[in-house]
């Protein structure tokens, strides 16, 4: 199939291009004119790749648009996974990447006159409720919930690809939940969401906690929160798999998420352990109070949500769907995950 | 292709691009939501300021012209600093226009959506450029500027209070920073406080479709909305909140997409040269083909339709039997008590319920309302007091639900008619005239059909008719009616150039009738078989008695009547009729007696019950005009409801049949004598 991507220097990215490449799709990735020299040489093995000048904060994406004659009459999957993923974000950086971004897209799309798939990366968090299942259904449209610029960029701009489908485009959107890095090998270019938590634990280590004789950890996590943690390679071949194979319905989405559900605490209390740090969690909740000294801990406030969401991500549309991809249980890959943590801050 | 940025201070859910055609030009519009955001809506801005022709600002405080000065929001005038040079609209311009010039049209079709109404701002400054229009509609305005922008929950009564306020808070509102999440509930415990019964209690609620992202709504049950435009978020919103009628000033809609002022304001820019002034306004509206529209929820199960209808006693006896006043009847204060009760208010007497139209299955109650004042006294105490009296039991009814109001027996005579008392009332008002005009005739019909002295041939009566009076409003449509009844029709009034007038329009109304004119009734009246007797005699003798035919039957449709009760017990031979009273479709329950047996009610209460089962707010028949027209709707909308005569009325009440059997004798007796 005659794919573009976007996002394609980025962890996801990397991954999927090389991925779908292997299988034989040709790929045109669309990178901006700064970041075209890096691509080039990230792909430097594949040669089968196109790349397209373009930056998805500009309103017609690729400049002289009507020139690139291939990307308005051959393009037949549109794959966007640009996005801006920081927790600490501010919302005008946010806002560009992610809503002004999808906009564009969804405008460029208008003029692919070939496109017939069109697979969305949107995020688990575009749902920030506390409590109760989630369903790959649901869209909340309660703009107060969002505690980050981030999650609430994305759930506009999950609202923008819903609402203008396009009558013979098929639509899949991924929401992935927190990535981690691989499951074999715990590589990762992107050291954050629990990478802050291992930090912390670093750092209680090198501040010789244990000479405290504490043997209960405080700390602002529920006791039946939830993480949504998944590898990436897991996601990349879970969502190429999606690509390779889409649904039939016109829309649909997929909590790309693990199951059974990961507690947050046992998955924390795993991570001290492997850490050499063999404490207990003593789950105090969110303490909005102390929330705002997180980063003196190296942990983003924003994060604080995210360690107590109680919610249940229901993946019952993927399940159904795809009943073959399933999941490595967390204890199997933590260990590769922190040895190539550990690797990296040496 | 031309390019107009609309920058929204709201959620970036709603981003869009779409074009938009104007004078001949494609525009692309693209809609930006700024998150509730001032510096992100300053930075699109200034991100798009030398890619677009025009900006569009939504969801921004207004600028607001009062008296010489601008009062502008520093939000705003940040967003108009950031555009450079490129024109900044928020379509108040196009507002200032459209909205009056929208609610006009809509007023044409229903007049009383704002006459003597309260109407409700959440918000007024924001409609401060043509709150005048609705001034003009209504003395009833009230704002609840301090609750929506300070949060302080009183209301403001008034244009000039209204003034006094935006005058002493401006430095504060326009300079006031505020959030998305900062939204006000007039649903909250602290927006029902005493300070804000007046707001809450008002008919119309007026609101600017960009404000109800931060309002939460009262409960609206009953109430109508009027709003700028309507997008389904906001539909959605005002129906949860029970609203009955929303009407959208500005349904102006580009393929799927609700176009804002703002934005038509924006695009006439980016095709106009130079400023864009209120004239090229104006020039636009012409060319743009919009109407306001309503929408009636139909959500909510749907009440049963109200109307109510105002009695008084027609006697001393009959305060008497107003219930608690029993022990005046035989008594010597029962003339004090006629004074007294005079200067009393109406209040709600008893409804009415159980009414169901054959046609439709439409089902009406009524709320009856006594005015306990007896014709003496409606007919001596000054015709303020009286028309007062009833614009109290108007606004009583129009709370209670009623969509139109009747006046029955003297209400309706006092004065004009109704006219005055209509047009300060907030609800349509009928005098019941045109059904009880039907309802006299049916009568009519219906004692010459028992009295059988008259042959009848092709839906004809083969006899002589007479209205006397017939110049008048209620004679001249009682003789068109009767001219297609009758073979021989006599016109009679006191002007002949009026008579001959009336006889050369029957003759080309009825040609196949006799139409004969006169100004002495009593030359034909020893040949009538009916005589129809509709004048402002005030009592005085009309018709020689003595002359009657046997057997004829009189309709007196005159008040006081031109037949006195001495003159009709003379004449036992002859029917005399005062009215004709009707029986309502369905299983009626009276909640107290109105003066008639059982299921009958007055014809005019009739009237105002069928226009409620026809859904025909409207002021049906009032002063003393009457209308052919009227009449002849009123009668086929009673045959299509089911409404029929029950009795027919004499001087001095019922008449049964065999009272008619009886005078049928006397009749056939005289004759043969």
């Amino acid at each position: 199939m005659n794919l573009l991507l976007t996002g394609s220097t980025g962890l996801i990215g990397q991954r999927i291009v090389r991925r779908l490449s292997q299988e034989g799709h040709k790929i045109s990735l669309l990178v901006r004119p700064q970041s075209i020299y890096k691509a080039k040489e990230i792909f430097s093995d594949l040669n089968s790749l196109t790349f397209i000048e373009g930056d998805i904060e500009d309103k017609d994406v690729v400049k002289n648009i009507y020139t690139v004659s291939h990307l308005l009459n051959e393009i037949e999957g549109l794959i966007h996974l640009a996005a801006f993923y920081d927790l600490k974000a501010g919302l005008s950086e946010a806002y560009l990447k992610n809503v002004l971004g999808t906009q564009n897209i969804i405008h460029l799309m208008g003029k692919m006159n070939s496109l017939r798939h069109f697979h969305y990366f949107s995020s688990y968090a575009v749902n920030p409720i506390q409590k109760g299942s989630v369903s790959e259904n649901d869209l909340t449209q309660n703009d107060f919930l969002f505690e980050d610029h981030y999650s609430k960029t994305k759930n506009h701009a999950e609202h923008l690809v819903r609402k203008h489908t396009l009558s013979h485009v098929q639509t899949v959107i991924h929401r992935p939940g927190i990535i981690i890095g691989d499951s074999n090998s715990g590589l990762t270019t992107k050291f954050d969401g629990v990478y802050f938590f291992f930090d912390f634990v670093r750092l209680l280590k090198k501040m010789n906690i244990m000479k405290a004789r504490i043997s209960h950890l405080p700390m602002l996590v529920h006791e039946n929160a939830y993480l949504p943690v998944l590898p990436v390679d897991i996601l990349t071949e879970w969502s190429c798999h999606i690509i390779n194979h889409p649904p039939v319905e016109k829309l649909k989405t997929y909590h790309l998420v693990p199951t059974p559900a990961i507690r947050t605490k046992d998955f924390m209390e795993a991570s001290m352990t492997l850490l050499e740090l063999p404490m207990k969690l003593l789950p105090l909740g969110q303490v909005k109070a102390i929330t705002p000294l997180l980063p003196l801990l190296k942990i983003p406030k924003e994060a604080a949500f995210y360690m107590n969401q109680l919610a249940y991500f229901d993946r019952s549309n993927f399940e159904t769907d795809y009943p073959q991809l399933n999941c490595k249980e967390y204890a199997e890959y933590l260990p590769n995950i922190i040895k190539a943590y550990l690797e990296k801050e040496e | 292709m031309k390019e107009v940025i609309k920058i929204s201070f709201e959620s970036a859910a709603e981003n869009t691009d779409y074009d938009y055609f104007i004078n001949g030009e494609t525009i692309h519009v693209r809609q930006l939501g700024a998150e509730y955001d001032i510096n992100l809506a300053i930075e699109l801005v200034r991100r798009f300021r030398d890619e677009c022709d025009a900006f569009a600002i939504y969801g921004f405080p207004h600028e607001i012209k009062l008296n010489k000065n601008l009062y502008v929001h520093k939000f705003v005038r940040e967003i108009k600093k950031a555009a450079g040079g490129v024109p900044v609209h928020d379509g108040a311009l196009l507002r200032k226009a459209v909205m009056p010039w929208a609610l006009k049209k809509y007023i044409d079709q229903d007049k009383f959506v704002l006459a003597n109404k309260t109407i409700a701002f959440y918000s007024g400054i924001v409609h401060w450029n043509y709150l005048n229009f609705f001034e003009d509609h209504s003395s009833h305005l009230v704002f609840a500027d301090l609750y929506f922008s300070l949060g302080i929950p009183l209301t403001i009564k008034g244009i000039p209070a209204l003034e006094k306020f935006f005058k002493f808070n401006s430095p504060f509102l326009t300079r006031m920073i505020f959030k998305g999440n900062s939204k006000r509930s007039f649903s909250a415990s602290e927006a029902q406080t005493v300070g804000m019964k007046e707001f809450h209690k008002a008919d119309i609620f007026v609101v600017h479709e960009s404000q109800l992202k931060f309002i939460e709504l009262n409960n609206l049950t009953g109430k109508t909305i009027i709003i700028d435009r309507l997008t389904p978020a906001s539909e959605a919103k005002i129906t949860a909140a029970g609203a009955e009628k929303v009407i959208v000033l500005f349904p102006l809609e580009s393929s799927e997409n609700l176009v804002s002022s703002s934005v038509i304001e924006a695009a006439l820019s980016a095709v106009h040269d130079g400023v864009l002034t209120e004239e090229d306004i104006l020039i636009q509206l012409e060319k743009m083909n919009f109407r306001p529209k309503a929408i009636l929820n139909t959500t909510p199960v749907p009440l049963k339709e109200k109307f109510a209808f105002v009695i008084h006693p027609l006697s001393k006896k009959q305060i008497a039997q107003i219930p608690g006043l029993e022990f005046l009847d035989g008594t010597p204060l029962i003339d004090a008590a006629e004074k007294i009760s005079g200067m009393l208010p109406g209040y709600h007497y008893c409804k009415i319920t159980g009414i169901k139209s054959e046609a439709t299955g439409k089902e009406v109650e009524g709320d009856l309302f006594l005015l306990p004042s007896t014709p003496k006294m409606l007919l001596s105490n000054p015709v303020e007091k009286v028309y007062s009296s009833l614009v109290d039991i108007c606004h009583k009814a129009h709370v209670a639900g009623a969509k139109i109001i009747g006046l029955g027996a003297y209400t309706k005579i006092v004065g004009d008619a109704g006219v005055t008392v209509n047009e300060r009332s907030p609800i349509p008002l009928t005098t019941g005239n045109s059904l009880s005009s039907a309802s006299t005739l049916w009568a009519a019909s219906f004692g010459i059909e028992k009295m059988g002295l008259v042959r009848k041939e092709n839906n004809q009566h083969q006899g002589t008719c007479i209205v006397i009076g017939s110049t008048g409003s209620i004679g001249k449509v009682c003789a068109k009616i009767l001219s297609k009844q009758w073979k021989r029709i006599v016109v009679a009034a006191p002007r002949p150039y009026k008579v001959l007038e009336l006889v050369e329009y029957l003759k080309e109304f009825s040609p196949q009738t006799e139409i004969i004119g006169t100004t002495n009734p009593n030359k034909y009246t020893p040949e009538a078989d009916l005589i129809v007797t509709s004048t402002s005699a005030q009592g005085e003798r009309i018709l020689n008695i003595d002359l009657v035919k046997p057997g004829c039957v009189i309709c007196d449709v005159s008040r006081p009547f031109d037949i006195s009760l001495e003159d009709a017990a003379r004449r036992p031979d002859v029917l005399i009729i005062a009215s004709g009273e009707v029986e309502l479709p369905g299983k009626i329950k009276i909640g107290k007696t109105i003066g008639l047996h059982g299921e009958t009610v007055y014809a005019c209460l009739a009237e105002t019950a069928l226009l409620a089962m026809e859904g025909l707010h409207e002021s049906f028949s009032l002063s003393r005009e009457l209308s052919y027209e009227k009449v002849v709707q009123i009668d086929r909308l009673s045959r299509k409801h089911g409404i029929r005569l029950a009795s027919i009325m004499g001087h001095s009440g019922e008449i049964k049949e065999s009272e008619i059997e009886l005078c049928r004798q006397y009749a056939l007796k005289k004759l043969q004598g």
